[in-house]
C-alpha cells in the first residue's frame, strides 16, 4: 500500500516537473520568435523610411509641376511643392519612427 | 549579341500568344503567364496542404499554417478585432507578392513585381480602399487626418499641404519600394554573373558572391512581401482611427 503511494507520488512529481519543463520551453520559443519578429520589423521599418523620403519628394514635385502646367506659372509651384515634399518626407519618417519606438 | 546579355534584358516583356479585343492588346505575355503560374501554384499549394488537416501537421501543412498565423497576428495587432475582416485581402496580397518574388529568383523565369506598374496597381487599389473605407466609416470627419486635433489653426496652411503630400505619397512609396528592391537585386545578380564569364578562371570569386547574394535576395523577397502586408494593415488602420 505504502509502496503504491510512493510510486504515485513519484509519478505526480515527475508529471509536474515535465509540465514545468514544457512551459519553460514554450516560453523560450515564443521569446525567440519575438526576437526574430522584432528584427524583421526593424528591417521593414528601414525600408519604409527610405522609400517614404523618396516618394514624398516625387509627389511634391509632381503636384508642383502639374499646378505650374495649369496656371502657367513655371517654376513657382514646382519649387514651393518640392520644399513641401521634402519637409513632409522628413515629417512622415519622423512620425513613423516615433510609432516604431513604442514597440 | 551584346544586347542579349544586358543585365536589364531579363525585365523585357514579350508576347507569347497574341490576342486582340477591338483595338486593345490583350496578348498573353511572359509577365501574365508568370502571374497565372503564381496563382495556380498558390491554389494547389494551399488546397493540397490543408486537405489532410492532421493534428500534428506535416511539412506542407505547417508551412501553410505558419504563413496564415503570421499574417493573421499582424492583421489583428494593427487593425484590432473589427479589422480582421480584411485579413483575406492582406493574406492574398502577401502570398501573391511572396510567390512572385520567390519564383522570380528561379533562373530563366520572370519577376512580375520588378515592374513598377504591377506594384503600383496593387498599391493604388489599397490606397483607394483605405480612402473609401475612411469616408464610409467617418464621413467628412475623415478629413481630420490632414489636421489633427490640438494643432493651432495658424499652422494649418503649412501642415495641411504637408499631410496631403504625405497621404498621396503612400501608394507611390509602397510601389517604388517593392519594384526597386526587386529590380536592383536581379540586376546586381546579373551583373555579377557577367563577371563570372568575363574573368575566366578567376570567375570563381564573383560566383561565390552570387551564392551569398542569392541568400540575401531570398531574404529580401520575403521581407518585401511582409512589408507590403504590414503597410497595408497600417494604412487601413488609419481609416479606422484617423485621429492618430
Amino acid at each position: 500500500m505504502t509502496k503504491k503511494k510512493k510510486v504515485n507520488d513519484l509519478n505526480d512529481s515527475l508529471n509536474t516537473l515535465s509540465k514545468k519543463i514544457d512551459s519553460i520551453k514554450a516560453e523560450k520559443i515564443s521569446e525567440d520568435f519575438n526576437k526574430t519578429n522584432k528584427k524583421v520589423t526593424g528591417f521593414a521599418h528601414a525600408f519604409k523610411i527610405v522609400s517614404e523620403l523618396f516618394a514624398n519628394i516625387i509627389v511634391g514635385g509632381s503636384i508642383g509641376w502639374s499646378l505650374d502646367y495649369f496656371f502657367n506659372s513655371k517654376p513657382l509651384f514646382l519649387i514651393l511643392f518640392l520644399i513641401i515634399g521634402f519637409i513632409s518626407g522628413i515629417y512622415t519618417s519622423y512620425k513613423s519612427s516615433k510609432k516604431f519606438a513604442k514597440y | 549579341m551584346s544586347e542579349k546579355h544586358s543585365p536589364l534584358d531579363q525585365f523585357t516583356i514579350h508576347r507569347i500568344f497574341e490576342m486582340k479585343i477591338g483595338n486593345i492588346d490583350v496578348s498573353l505575355t511572359n509577365s501574365s503567364l508568370m502571374m497565372i503560374a503564381v496563382l495556380v501554384i498558390l491554389n494547389i499549394f494551399l488546397i493540397y496542404s490543408t486537405k489532410k488537416k492532421s493534428v500534428i501537421p506535416g511539412r506542407l501543412q505547417s508551412l501553410a499554417e505558419m504563413s496564415y498565423e503570421m499574417i493573421y497576428n499582424t492583421t489583428k495587432d494593427n487593425l484590432g478585432k473589427e479589422g480582421v475582416r480584411f485579413f483575406p485581402l492582406v493574406y492574398s496580397l502577401f502570398m501573391f507578392i511572396l510567390l512572385c518574388n520567390m519564383l522570380g529568383l528561379i533562373p530563366y523565369s520572370f519577376t512580375v513585381t520588378s515592374h513598377i506598374i504591377v506594384t503600383f496597381a496593387l498599391a493604388f487599389g489599397i490606397f483607394l480602399l483605405a480612402t473609401v473605407l475612411g469616408f464610409i466609416l467617418h464621413g467628412h470627419k475623415y478629413l481630420r487626418l490632414f489636421l489633427p486635433k490640438g494643432v493651432p489653426i495658424f499652422l494649418a496652411p503649412l501642415l495641411v499641404p504637408i499631410e496631403i503630400v504625405s497621404y498621396i505619397s503612400r501608394p507611390i512609396s509602397l510601389a517604388v519600394r517593392l519594384a526597386a528592391n526587386m529590380m536592383a537585386g536581379h540586376t546586381m545578380i546579373k551583373v555579377f554573373a557577367g563577371f563570372v564569364v568575363a574573368l575566366g578562371i578567376f570567375g570563381i570569386a564573383p560566383f561565390l558572391f552570387i551564392v551569398l547574394l542569392y541568400i540575401l535576395e531570398t531574404l529580401i523577397a520575403f521581407l518585401q512581401a511582409y512589408v507590403f502586408a504590414v503597410l497595408t494593415c497600417l494604412y487601413l488602420s488609419d481609416s479606422f482611427h484617423p485621429e492618430h
